[in-house]
């Protein structure tokens, strides 16, 4: 596999039927992955250039929205230092579907018949080591804070929920095609 | 010899009809059939207050299943998947995502994972028939011994066992998400051409993860949930990367045979952002936190309540 067909799979300008060739060339050699993340990045610095191109593939309308959301999951206090992930999730815009709420202790997810659950906590499988017994009294923020997900937080959240689905398609008793929330993000 | 196969096994399928096949057989049935049938549908579903119109079409074939998933509503995205990758399009960010496709290491699974072990955990019974896309349907629920899963409700077509309708409730009856199909049929064999993307096109930015076992780190493994709700049992376990995180992921892969949950570990950048708090989507709930220079994610078809307990527990052993 040459670097040109690398350069023209980047730009989208390739024989559609030697698309599985070149995946699995990619998949394959380490070499030509840093290629196509060099490829990729400086193609994406163009655009970025050419039309403000949101290198995080968070769309504009997916931002708004987002910023429109209560707080999803807070981060920690440190800084995002914002870098430009070659991989950025493709389905950024999957953030909508990620319907957000009130978490913690003594938020309302606590109430309800799910917190039978809490209430009467199922017998742990394994004897409870006493790190284990400690971890499990981890103190969680009472509230969460009025702070903006960073979009790396984002994407890997999401990335997450992508490998989930992939996994759930292929497990167990299907009641649902996992898929259908990947495709169905909520339209705004 | 697989085609000869697939035609005895849609036969089977199809012969089994009638009102009065036990709960536990048609679950079994359905679950042989959305994987071995090759049809053609669309479906309406239903999270909260978003309702989107789906096209599904499944190919069984030579012992591989291929299916394309595309939105009829919204924005144009696909999804496909066949024996070795799973394919995301999505016209509305012009990105295309491929992601090497797990089903391999686990295909056994699907089809020896028996429905008399569901009922350790999760009592059958018949709720009735309906009709559903002009089809017979034969209404099963399916109800957790314990609080801490989901309610189902599934509707199995009669004639060829495909689901037609499902419902998952959570508590207070209240419904999480639910899909219907609107029409569905049922054929003999599905052109390539059907199973291609077709939003593709030039411009478009293509993604790939570089899954499943190839950074040869297995520093992270050894992480491991000290408690998991009676009868998840660990499917699959390897450390992957994936296009969304810059460190490699600890993955691992429970089920009781009918919910899924994932456990995702992953050493924090010292620039990265760390998460803690839950988020859902539908009936899938996640939850993270940070234990040390970890971050510790728990996804899953289950209860927040019980995936918050889920990852509370996951800790280091040697």
């Amino acid at each position: 596999m040459d670097k040109e067909k690398i350069s023209s799979f980047v730009d989208g300008e390739f024989d559609h039927s030697q698309a599985g060739a070149v995946i699995d060339a990619l998949n394959d050699d380490p070499a030509l992955q840093a290629t196509w993340k060099r490829y990729h990045l400086i193609g994406e610095a163009l655009r970025a250039q050419d039309d403000n191109f949101d290198v995080f593939g968070v769309s504009e309308k997916i931002q708004v929205d987002l910023n429109n959301e209560p707080t999803l999951l807070a981060p920690r206090a440190k800084p995002a230092k914002v870098s430009v992930p070659w991989s950025g999730l493709a389905i950024a815009a999957s953030v909508a579907v990620v319907t957000v709420a009130v978490f913690l202790q003594g938020g309302p997810e606590s109430e309800g018949p799910q917190n039978a659950v809490l209430d009467n906590p199922p017998p742990v499988v394994a004897e409870p080591a006493p790190l284990v017994a400690q971890r499990s009294e981890i103190q969680y923020p009472e509230q969460t804070a009025s702070l903006s997900i960073s979009p790396n937080t984002q994407k890997r959240l999401e990335g997450y929920m992508v490998n989930f689905n992939e996994r759930r398609s292929t497990m167990g008793v299907r009641g649902m095609p996992p898929h259908v929330r990947t495709v169905g993000f909520e339209n705004k | 010899m697989y085609r000869l196969l697939s035609t005895l096994v849609v036969g089977l399928m199809t012969a089994q009809l009638g009102a009065a096949e036990p709960p536990a057989e048609l679950l079994q049935r359905m679950h042989d059939a959305t994987r071995m049938l090759t049809y053609d549908g669309i479906f309406i579903y239903q999270r909260g207050p978003s309702i989107e119109t789906m096209r599904i079409m499944h190919r069984y074939d030579s012992g591989v299943e291929t299916e394309r998933l595309i939105s009829l509503s919204g924005p144009r995205r696909e999804i496909i998947r066949d024996g070795e990758r799973v394919t995301c399009v999505f016209a509305d960010d012009q990105e295309v995502m491929v992601e090497k496709n797990p089903s391999q290491k686990v295909l056994g699974l699907e089809f020896t994972q028996p429905i008399d072990k569901l009922a350790t955990f999760y009592g059958f019974s018949s709720a009735g028939q309906d009709r559903i896309a002009d089809r017979a349907a034969q209404v099963v629920a399916v109800n957790p011994k314990t609080p801490d899963r989901y309610t189902y409700k599934i509707w199995i077509d009669e004639q060829t066992g495909l689901l037609l309708k499902s419902v998952i409730i959570g508590g207070a009856d209240e419904v999480l998400e639910q899909l219907q199909f609107t029409q569905i049929q049922v054929v003999d064999s599905m052109a390539d051409a059907m199973l291609q993307p077709e939003i593709v096109g030039s411009g478009f930015t293509w993604r790939f993860d570089a899954s499943a076992d190839e950074t040869g780190d297995q520093s992270d493994m050894g992480w491991a949930p000290n408690w998991m709700p009676a009868g998840f049992e660990l499917q699959d376990e390897n450390i992957e990367t994936m296009a969304t995180s810059e460190m490699p992921v600890s993955h691992a892969v429970y089920s009781d045979g009918l919910a899924m949950v994932s456990v995702f570990v992953e050493k924090l950048m010292d620039n990265g952002d760390s998460m803690e708090g839950h988020s859902s989507m539908g009936a899938v709930n996640a939850f993270s936190r940070v234990d040390g220079e970890h971050q510790i994610t728990v996804v899953g078809e289950i209860p927040l309540p019980t995936v918050r307990q889920i990852a509370a527990s996951v800790a280091y052993e040697e």
